[in-house]
């Protein structure tokens, strides 16, 4: 364990010593305060001890991870209005900028933290004793970056475990990880080569284009971070440890709410158990006192906890009203989802089921696809120009290098060909693993001389190590 | 079998069949590669081994499409050869390129299209000398050159497919007769036939402008400038007559000049101390305001490269 705790530290000293003093704040105050409000009976007193580790941890991040989009809003916020009300801008000049260096992973760490917290105070945890033991939780390398966010009572015991290095485990971590470069290295970042090309001047493409551009950002954007997390589950495998999945085939989900909890799991829990259920219950509480007879409480407290939550969740993935705007769509449609669940049952009895799953399908991925117009694009002003040129710009569509254009769609169509398999093997219970070893390696070796063959090697980092 | 034998057996088997199949594809695709009858590779190909022009032009998508090399070659009686490649490179991609030739033979003149941003550092710099990866093996004076990518590279080189990596389409359409050759091509000179229509196609973003604004005060790297040196010394090793020319960039009328970017300052002192042929037409007032003789901003079309090539015939003749 020590040397696990040593990696972690030594992982992010990597990036710059004085980075770790963030999340060493965040470790030995979430740490402390667990400790305290388990052994204090006062509710008072406990709930100041919770609010204190909340304020720090919450604190630290929404400092180092929003500080100057918060000062630059505010700034253009009040030119904005005095510009309305007066004619003219109140604030001269620019607005000021904080050179920060951001904490690798700061938003990973601090939910991780958080969601420790909250489990303590409700009670339904004992805190850790051993601080060596909580640093490690967190610090743990090979989710460190961009997680999964594991959960306390999932990680800590298996700290606790002997650990020894088993050969079935290095073999399937070993697969994990190779599977997780051909994601990257294969897909996602042959198609950044395109959707970087396209978006940074959207100005300069037709509709068909940024659409294509879109489409293919959403398959980069799954890649890259399923990439990264397979690349994760592997490693701990093979140092011996178990994480969380935070994938289960996004693009099969029939409904943008089903997808979110085949997407990005790990978050997804965290902000149904942490912000969403509490929310909708307060909500709940609140109007059920009050009566309301146009709307069912439900439906009232939905729509306000999922409407919060995935602005929120919009706003986790980065300091920019792209972002904001990207989050409050997710549960906008969610909302137009939970609002025509009666009509679309009564369409599902009508239509055969291949054509509603097909449907679905369909529907989600287009749905998504054009929500990460706003994930992409450089500014809001970019994200709402690509929106309209979709829909009213013709022209031709941007080819670039003829070799580019088809080892993206190639990259699509294999990870297409996985994804079915994957979604419906299982179901079918298909056997697909040769009676031959020497055979089912064959897969393998496949795979890395495909990374070797069209492979990008010298793609950019994960899109997710931002956040 | 005892199960530690037979893990370390699989084991072996494995990275025996990766190696195998990795080699065995790392030669045919070799053998294609050496083959392709057209395109950017087969273009490298034949400056590295075959080319034997008396004058050769350098340098990145602005050589290639702003020196009409017959043009050069009729009126200066000489034969000339474009071996300019396009896709942004720096000058480290020039240096590799003069450094295969000049070992090769001495040709009489060698010019080198230049720009202050060949000399920085931007993204991507050094991945593009990922077209040389195929000559590493046949080229020791290219290793240095290519080693630069990155520290792992000499462990991907252990791969046979690995310098072919992302060409596979390419060897296979330039392999066969399906392609068409949709570029005209004499002597390595590639032109342009669009044309800018009218000022509206040169409006400019304000992310383009903020990444002029960043390269305007970029410095260069060290690497580069060495290489820019060494081009320097090469051609004076080997008797060669180095002309360094700056070719033209679209100006409206009475635009203000930038100042000079430190990278700039740099090349310029090293042309000073070194006594270069520098030919500047960078801000040549022949083509201020002349859209039709530019496809965009940083790009001679045809009619304008044959106007620029002409000029700088001229030019050349005086230094004869």
């Amino acid at each position: 364990m020590v040397i696990l705790l040593l990696s972690g530290i030594f992982f992010y000293m990597f990036a710059g010593a004085v980075t770790f003093i963030v999340p060493a704040v965040i470790i030995l105050s979430t740490f402390f305060c667990g400790i305290m409000i388990s052994g204090t009976v006062n509710q008072g007193k406990k709930k100041v001890l919770f609010l204190s580790g909340l304020v720090i941890n919450l604190g630290l991040l929404v400092f180092f991870k929003y500080i100057n989009f918060i000062i630059t809003s505010t700034f253009e916020g009040i030119n904005f209005i005095s510009k309305i009300i007066w004619s003219e801008h109140v604030l001269k000049g620019s607005s000021v900028f904080l050179k920060l260096i951001i904490p690798l992973g700061i938003s990973f760490i601090t939910f991780q933290a958080v969601g420790y917290l909250i489990e303590i105070y409700r009670g339904s945890h004992i805190p850790e004793k051993n601080l060596g033991v909580f640093a490690t939780y967190l610090l743990f390398f090979p989710k460190l970056l961009s997680g999964p966010i594991e959960r306390a009572h999932n990680f800590i015991p298996q700290l606790r475990l002997k650990h020894e290095l088993n050969y079935e485990q290095i073999v399937e971590g070993l697969k994990r990880i190779l599977w997780g470069l051909f994601l990257k290295i294969v897909v996602a970042d042959r198609l950044a080569l395109y959707t970087d090309a396209v978006f940074n001047n959207c100005r300069q493409h037709s509709g068909i284009t940024l659409l294509v551009a879109s489409i293919f950002f959403t398959v980069q954007l799954f890649s890259d971070f399923a990439g990264y997390t397979s690349i994760a589950i592997g490693s701990a495998q093979i140092l011996g440890f178990r994480l969380m999945e935070n994938f289960n085939s996004p693009f099969m989900a029939k409904s943008i709410a089903e997808f979110w909890g085949r997407w990005h799991i790990s978050l997804s829990n965290w902000l149904r158990d942490y912000l969403f259920l509490p929310l909708s219950y307060s909500v709940a509480r609140r109007a059920m006192k009050k009566s309301y007879k146009v709307f069912k409480v439900e439906y009232i407290s939905y729509i306000t906890g999922i409407l919060i939550t995935m602005t929120i969740c919009g706003i986790w993935h980065g300091a920019s009203w792209n972002f904001v705007i990207f989050g409050f769509l997710q549960g906008f449609i969610m909302t137009v989802e939970l609002l025509t669940r009666k009509v679309r049952k009564k369409v599902k009895k009508i239509i055969p089921s291949w054509l509603d799953t097909l449907g679905g399908m369909g529907f989600t991925f287009a749905v998504f696809s054009f929500t990460t117009i706003f994930f992409k694009a450089n500014t809001v002003t970019d994200a709402f120009f690509i929106v309209g040129k979709i829909f009213t710009a013709s022209g031709p569509f941007y080819i670039g290098e003829w070799q580019q254009i088809i080892y993206c769609f190639l990259a699509v169509f294999l990870l297409l060909i996985v994804s079915l398999s994957q979604e419906y093997s299982v179901k079918k219970s298909l056997q697909l693993k040769p009676k031959y070893w020497f055979i089912s390696q064959i897969g393998y070796v496949f795979l890395i001389i495909l990374i070797l063959l069209i492979g990008v090697f010298d793609g950019g980092q994960f899109i997710y190590f931002q956040f | 079998m005892n199960k530690y034998i037979s893990r370390i057996l699989k084991i072996f088997v494995f990275l025996l069949l990766i190696a195998i199949i990795d080699q065995v594809a790392g030669i045919i695709l070799r053998k294609l590669y050496f083959t392709q009858k057209a395109g950017q590779n087969n273009a490298l190909t034949y400056a590295f081994r075959d080319c034997k022009a008396d004058i050769l032009i350098f340098g990145n998508s602005r050589a290639q499409h702003h020196y009409d090399s017959r043009l050069i070659s009729d009126s200066l009686k000489m034969s000339c050869y474009n071996a300019g490649q396009d896709g942004g490179h720096s000058v480290l991609m020039q240096y590799a390129q003069i450094k295969v030739l000049t070992n090769r033979y001495s040709p009489e003149i060698i010019i080198l299209e230049f720009d202050p941003v060949n000399i920085v550092n931007t993204a991507g710099s050094y991945d593009r000398l990922s077209v040389l990866l195929p000559y590493y093996s046949e080229y020791s004076e290219l290793r240095t050159i290519i080693l630069l990518r990155g520290p792992y590279e000499r462990v991907k080189l252990l791969s046979a497919i690995y310098p072919f990596n992302s060409n596979v389409i390419n060897i296979i359409r330039f392999n066969t007769n399906t392609h068409v050759a949709r570029k005209q091509d004499i002597d390595g000179y590639v032109p342009i036939k669009d044309k800018i229509m009218n000022i509206g196609m040169l409006e400019r973003k304000p992310e383009t402008d903020r990444e002029d604004e960043i390269l305007s005060q970029s410095v260069a790297d060290t690497n580069m400038v060495e290489a820019l040196k060494n081009i320097i010394v090469l051609c004076k090793e080997k008797n060669v007559s180095l002309f360094i020319v700056s070719s033209p960039i679209f100006h409206i009328p009475n635009e203000k000049p930038g100042s000079p970017s430190p990278a700039a300052k740099t090349a310029l002192e090293i042309f000073r101390q070194n006594n270069v042929n520098f030919l500047d037409f960078s801000s040549d007032s022949t083509f201020t305001g002349h859209l039709e003789w530019f496809s965009d901003r940083g790009h001679l079309n045809d009619e304008g490269a044959k106007i620029f090539t002409d000029r700088l015939i001229e030019k050349l003749k005086n230094y004869k």
